[in-house]
């Protein structure tokens, strides 16, 4: 089932209960500031830094955009000042997904385990690909997949996580297909 | 003088009112009647440990589990079917029990001791809790200050509303003296029981956690007690207490003695000291081969995961211990290296890559040393190097997740 009801409420009452406000992505391209992906699917859009959608809500899918972290900045701005470390545009890619895996881990994943991390085009740039197994806040157990390339000094990784029975294969080939879709 | 008055009953109440009535201690095999509180209590606990058998996230390991469970039941013959011990990954140095036998003891911790004795303290400790049958008493002690703060609140509420409906009525047949009169009762009421109400919750709340730490104590005492009865050294459990302290001294996290949920290391250290000093005799046993040869296995990983989200200072302290401890030095060389780089401060490059040396030229180094020894040496444009680091790597861990990642590496240094 779509989340189109539950949205529609959450967007109602967001102002008054400070459940957070989420708008429609529709299937196409979209320009993401940098570069641009084309989605053959509809998503529900929580706004905010990182940026996240979903299908059927983030505690079961989600795909999460880190756009334009800069040196000195953290992947997740909102982490208590002493947890996490910034990103540094001198980073090589298993730093990046060390420093992924430990602000998964400090966001309350657990048992976060790195399945594999190889060299990949992120569209016309060099970059890397990596798939992620780990425990979610509530306990379910959770697949990931992402990629991302430091361009410009400013790192952009795209990561998509789903329950491991039934949530993640179900959109994977859809988020294949976003993947390979970036272009400049 | 008023104020100290007016503050000092409710402050009596709270710290003291406790009306919850002693428990027994919890017998070999016993299960709460179904029509108790304690039963309640113990089937919210199950529903937890349910999700915690079918969680992937706990550590499961057979060898190291019946290890723990076997030191548990040396210490507890007689409760040793009641307790299930659960290890979970996570830095901090915990260990806890509950209510219905589901121990709960965290990486943290078992990176941090040192010998058999230790651990079988820490499980003494977690077990005591479980025979006292504390979740229990601490709940009821709640529900009694909380049912003392209720009572007080109604009456200055009651009080309010008959003065405030005096000064309506006096007003409504025009008896306007009268009315002033009982208004300004109300503004007298209204300071009176908002004072009241306030200091009679922040004693309500200093009195539950003086209680938690009064458990605590005796948690201690009876652990110490029982790991010596079973041959364990009892001057172990002082020793933790003295590493506990010095970590606390780095983290330099200062909270304030009322608001604290234990005693402090040092007073828990002092008084395991002298308990021991009357069990000593007889009781030696230590098992310090048996206890790292079980962690051993597990001690890079958890490490990793003892350094997230500290301090330098603790981590420093962290890593100290383990020295200490004899764990090999490439394992702690790479650890420090490991900080110098998540810290990233000035001199961190160049003190990592220091780290990274000593690590890949000791015993116990693990395979992504050499990893992050090529990554330092290709910052400091130490090519030829780093390619040498990277090929070792992937010689010592040709099946690792970043195999790929590092192997495109050596093709893109110059």
């Amino acid at each position: 089932m779509r989340l189109a009801g539950s949205v529609a409420l959450c967007v109602l009452v967001a102002a008054g209960s400070g459940c957070a406000a989420y708008s429609r992505v529709d299937r196409g391209v979209h320009d993401l500031g940098s570069y641009t992906i084309k989605t053959p699917i509809e998503w529900n859009k929580r706004s905010g830094r990182p940026s996240v959608w979903t299908v059927h809500g983030v505690s079961l899918d989600y795909l999460l955009h880190l756009n334009a972290v800069k040196t000195g900045q953290k992947m997740f701005p909102r982490m208590p000042r002493e947890i996490g470390r910034p990103f540094v545009a001198t980073m090589r890619a298993t730093e990046v997904v060390d420093l992924f895996v430990e602000d998964l881990a400090s966001r309350g994943g657990k048992a976060v385990r790195l399945l594999q991390l190889q060299p990949a085009s992120f569209g016309p740039w060099r970059g890397f690909r990596f798939d992620l197994e780990f425990e979610s806040v509530r306990g379910l157990p959770m697949r990931g997949m992402g990629t991302g390339a430091i361009i410009a000094d400013e790192l952009h990784l795209l990561f998509y996580a789903g329950a491991r029975e039934h949530y993640f294969d179900r959109h994977l080939a859809d988020v294949q297909a976003i993947f390979a879709s970036i272009a400049r | 003088m008023k104020i100290p008055k007016l503050f000092g009953w409710p402050l009596f109440l709270g710290l003291s009112a406790c009306a919850s009535q002693p428990v027994d201690d919890a017998a070999p095999g016993e299960r709460p009647a179904t029509d108790t509180d304690e039963a309640g209590l113990w089937q919210m606990l199950e529903r937890d440990e349910y999700k915690l058998q079918t969680s992937t996230g706990v550590v499961r390991d057979p060898a190291l589990q019946a290890y723990l469970e076997s030191v548990l039941c040396r210490v507890v013959p007689d409760h040793c079917a009641d307790i299930r011990v659960y290890v979970l990954p996570g830095g901090g140095m915990n260990a806890a029990m509950a209510p219905n036998g589901m121990m709960l003891v965290f990486t943290g911790l078992l990176v941090r001791l040192e010998n058999e004795a230790q651990l079988a303290a820490v499980l003494g400790h977690e077990a005591a809790h479980y025979v006292k049958r504390h979740t229990l008493q601490r709940w009821r002690d709640m529900r009694a200050r909380t049912a003392t703060l209720t009572t007080v609140a109604t009456v200055v509420a009651a009080g309010l509303g008959v003065a405030r409906v005096g000064a309506e009525s006096a007003a409504a047949q025009g008896n306007y003296d009268r009315a002033i009169h009982r208004a300004a009762q109300v503004a007298r009421l209204h300071d009176v029981g908002t004072a009241l109400v306030y200091s009679l919750e922040i004693s309500t709340m200093l009195g539950h956690l003086a209680y938690g730490r009064e458990q605590e104590m005796e948690s201690d005492e009876l652990g110490i007690s029982w790991m010596a009865s079973a041959g364990y050294d009892p001057d172990a459990a002082s020793e933790i207490w003295d590493y506990a302290h010095l970590e606390a001294q780095a983290a330099d996290r200062w909270v304030p003695p009322l608001l604290r949920t234990h005693p402090q290391p040092a007073v828990r250290e002092d008084r395991a000291r002298i308990q021991a000093a009357t069990l000593s005799a007889g009781t030696s046993r230590l098992g310090r081969d048996a206890y790292l040869s079980q962690i051993a296995p597990f001690r890079n990983d958890w490490l990793h995961l003892a350094r997230s989200g500290v301090d330098v200072d603790v981590l420093a302290t962290l890593l100290e211990r383990q020295r200490q401890i004899g764990v090999p030095g490439g394992l702690i060389a790479f650890h420090e290296g490991s900080m110098y780089r998540g810290r990233g401060g000035e001199g961190d490059r160049e003190r990592a890559l220091a780290s990274f040396e000593v690590a890949t030229q000791q015993t116990g180094c693990p395979p992504e040393a050499f990893r992050e020894l090529g990554l330092a040496q290709w910052d400091a444009d130490r090519h030829a190097e780093a390619k040498r680091a990277f090929e070792d790597y992937l010689a010592a861990a040709p099946a690792a997740p970043d195999a790929a990642m590092v192997a495109a590496y050596i093709t893109e240094l110059p």
